[in-house]
């Protein structure tokens, strides 16, 4: 939009007003200028009537139209000259009508002008006829009217405003017409001098004011409403800066529009600091956390689970929409033993996650290098302390379990108690240390207990126990230990008993906050297979036929599952490249079930294939693993820890 | 594992007793080829035989590849018959 539009637009509207202004001002002053010239004009008439009616009575008509060059008609003329020019009449002329013929008789005729003169002294002498038809006023004169008429008349003399006045005896008829003219076009001019004259001031007066007005709108509205949107669009274009102060302190409304402008720029200046402000800051809390989350997923992951022998064990955390610190860390020792730590670090953020994945680390290490768990806790908590700026802490519990014995040593660093499950479960309230990065010299000490096969631990945060219901209820020990009471032995007790937990919190927290922030980590003892290592020969199938006739006796049905046995066996010894080798025979129930597990190359004989040997090669092998299949009731087969673990399992 | 073996002009008969596998395969291996290139028949008697595993049943077609299908099993317990069904030899070898 154009900037002066405004201005365009105002001096438009007021040339309009100033042309129609000036149109109704000449309107009215034509009119009265008009009338006021035709009064004059008439006034003029009248007098010059009387004066010439006043000759006339002194003369004899009758005479004077018989006396044409007489001295006294000359005088008579020259008077009525005098006479016509001081009216300003352009002709003055007497002459009289023909009732009958309706034929104009001249008397006299004089013009003011001399040139004219000259014409009307050739023209209309005395006695000069004019048979043009009468016109109306001539008619209604000679009807009897007696008073003044007017006329317009067009004549070979010119346009003129035409003056008659009948000349009478008393009451008697129309003796003689007295005409004047006035010229039209020295009356049109008489007026266009007054109209000017007139309206030159009036012009005037309005195109001052309007230049007036101009420049008042210039100076109060234009000018500041200029300086308002420069200053606008400067700041549309940054409005982070504040504008500069514009300078109108006026009391009009133009005024009252700058100071609201004023106070809007500095309100929406300041606004914008506070939301640059708070984004950044916001944009630095997210990545803090997004840092801290992903420390936290990278190190511990979401569920884990580990098997051995003899034991299983699974973990699992509640990610918690602000990065809490909670941690666990399992792993098997080379010593065959299992490792299993759960803790949590005090505050949220990058230093709770880097103080976690210290912490976790350390443990780690010193746990892996052999250490007992409270030997690690203890260095890793002096360590801690060495190096803690943020003043932060963690708690930690720590397993170390021998899963052939069932020895477990335990240390505790501030933990909430772990549950010991079994026929009946309960707490296990260690020697509690106090929690890692307070004080050097924890004096954490080791506790140990025998964990019996089907049985295990259960090592949780706070978050499980500290779990809020809708009614404000925290979930609490007893009920923890309430939903673990009768927890009924099984392979799968571990992820049971996570399970069982989990869905109880959930239950308990359904309808008010969500369920997390917490780390749950269960390991169990597991009846286990008796691994018994034998040599990598197929004498080592003497010892397997002992194991089986131990259990079943030496029947027929053993010597059936010995073949199984001895093909298996046969296979390891001579196929696998195996150094280690370990066997072990366990009846449940109506079943035999048989493990050989060898460190050798990866071999399924589970797998499906086509084994349709020919005869003619039977004697090459190949065999085995047919009579294998035939043999056993059921066959399991994985590969851990990269070993063959092989199941036979027989239905007696 | 025990082994009898009786030699009769071209006929040679071998009585097993015990449990033939993996281990005790190779002493039946070697008494079988120790057998003279005369021997043109030979019959396995099984009647004492306790077990056998997949090691005996290769010896046994070795036998019967060495004697050109002149190979007889006699005394073949149900047992020992089960194995042997397993792996399809009784369609071949003749079973007195």
């Amino acid at each position: 939009m154009n900037k002066r539009s405004i201005r365009r637009w105002i001096t438009l509207c007021f040339t309009v007003i100033l042309i129609l202004s000036l149109a109704v001002t000449a309107a009215w002053n034509y009119y009265h200028t008009y009338s006021h010239i035709l009064e004059e004009s008439r006034d003029a008439a009248e007098s010059c009537a009387s004066l010439v009616r006043y000759s006339l009575d002194s003369w004899d008509i009758d005479a004077l139209m018989h006396a044409s060059d007489d001295e006294q008609y000359r005088q008579e003329r020259s008077t009525l000259r005098a006479l016509s020019r001081s009216f300003d009449f352009e002709y003055l002329y007497i002459y009289t009508v023909d009732p009958e013929t309706e034929v104009r008789h001249f008397l006299f005729c004089v013009a003011s002008d001399d040139d004219k003169e000259n014409v009307v002294l050739r023209e209309r002498y005395l006695g000069a006829v004019a048979d043009e038809p009468l016109d109306k006023w001539e008619k209604a004169l000679l009807a009897g009217e007696r008073e003044m008429q007017m006329g317009k008349v067009s004549t070979q003399y010119g346009d003129d405003i035409t003056w008659l006045v009948p000349y009478t005896d008393g009451d008697g008829p129309l003796l003689a017409v007295i005409g004047m003219d006035h010229s039209i076009a020295v009356e049109n001019a008489k007026i266009l001098k007054d109209f000017l004259f007139a309206l030159i001031p009036v012009v005037l007066s309005l195109t001052m004011g309007l230049l007036v007005l101009l420049i008042l709108l210039r100076r109060r509205i234009l000018r500041p409403i200029h300086a308002l949107s420069e200053s606008m669009s400067r700041f549309a274009r940054d409005s982070s800066v504040k504008p500069e102060p514009i300078g109108i302190c006026t009391q009009d409304e133009i005024g009252e529009i700058a100071a609201s402008y004023e106070k809007m720029t500095s309100d929406i200046v300041a606004y914008v600091n506070n939301i640059e402000t708070l984004t950044k800051e916001r944009v630095e809390t997210n990545v803090q956390l997004d840092v801290a989350r992903r420390i936290q997923y990278g190190l511990v992951p979401e569920k884990t689970a580990l098997d051995g022998d003899g034991f299983t064990l699974r973990a699992m955390t509640q990610p918690a929409k602000a990065v809490g610190g909670d941690f666990y860390d399992c792993f098997r020792r080379d010593d065959n033993k299992v490792c299993a730590v759960l803790g949590d670090v005090s505050g949220k953020g990058i230093s709770a996650a880097i103080f976690m994945a210290m912490a976790k680390t350390m443990i780690h290490e010193k746990l892996m290098a052999g250490l007992s768990p409270s030997e690690t806790l203890n260095q890793v908590n002096d360590a801690l302390c060495a190096q803690n700026p943020e003043g932060l802490f963690a708690t930690a519990f720590a397993v170390v379990l021998d899963p052939v014995s069932g020895r477990m040593c335990y240390a505790n660093a501030g933990h909430t108690p772990p549950v010991l499950i079994g026929e009946v479960s309960r707490f296990l309230h260690p020697d509690s240390g106090i929690a890692l990065g307070l004080f050097e010299d924890a004096g954490i000490v080791d506790g140990s207990l025998d964990l019996l096969p089907g049985e295990g631990i259960l090592l949780y945060t706070d978050g499980v126990t500290e779990a809020v219901s809708p009614e404000r209820m925290l979930f609490g020990e007893a009920r923890l230990l309430k939903e673990l009471a009768h927890f009924p032995a099984s392979p799968d007790a571990a992820q049971e008993s996570i399970r069982t937990v989990k869905e109880a919190v959930e239950r308990f927290t359904e309808g008010g906050e969500p369920f997390d922030d917490t780390a749950i980590l269960a390991l169990f003892r597991t009846a286990g297979d008796a691994w018994k290592p034998i040599p990598v020969a197929l004498s080592s199938f003497n010892e397997v036929k002992k194991a089986v006739f131990a259990e079943i006796g030496e029947t027929a049905e053993a010597r059936k599952i010995l073949l199984a046995c001895d093909e298996t066996l046969t296979n390891i010894v001579s196929y696998s490249g195996a150094s280690e080798l370990a066997y072990c025979c366990t009846k449940e129930g109506d079943t035999l079930r048989i493990g050989f597990r060898d460190n050798g190359t990866a071999f399924d004989p589970t797998a499906p294939r086509t084994m349709e040997t020919d005869f003619d090669m039977l004697d090459m092998g190949g065999m085995g693993i047919g009579i294998v299949r035939e043999t056993a009731s059921s066959m399991e087969y994985a590969r851990r820890d990269d070993r063959n673990v092989l199941f036979l399992c027989f239905r007696l | 594992m025990t082994i009898e073996k009786n030699v009769c002009e071209n006929a040679a008969e071998i009585k097993l007793s015990g449990w033939l596998d993996t281990q005790t395969a190779p002493e039946l291996d070697a008494e079988i080829s120790a057998l003279g290139e005369e021997i043109t028949a030979l019959t396995l008697d099984f009647e004492k035989l306790e077990y056998i595993s997949s090691a005996g049943l290769r010896l046994i077609v070795a036998a019967y590849k060495k004697m050109n299908g002149a190979l007889t099993l006699r005394n073949v317990s149900d047992e020992i018959m089960s194995v042997i069904r397993m792996t399809g030899l009784d369609k071949r070898i003749t079973i007195a």
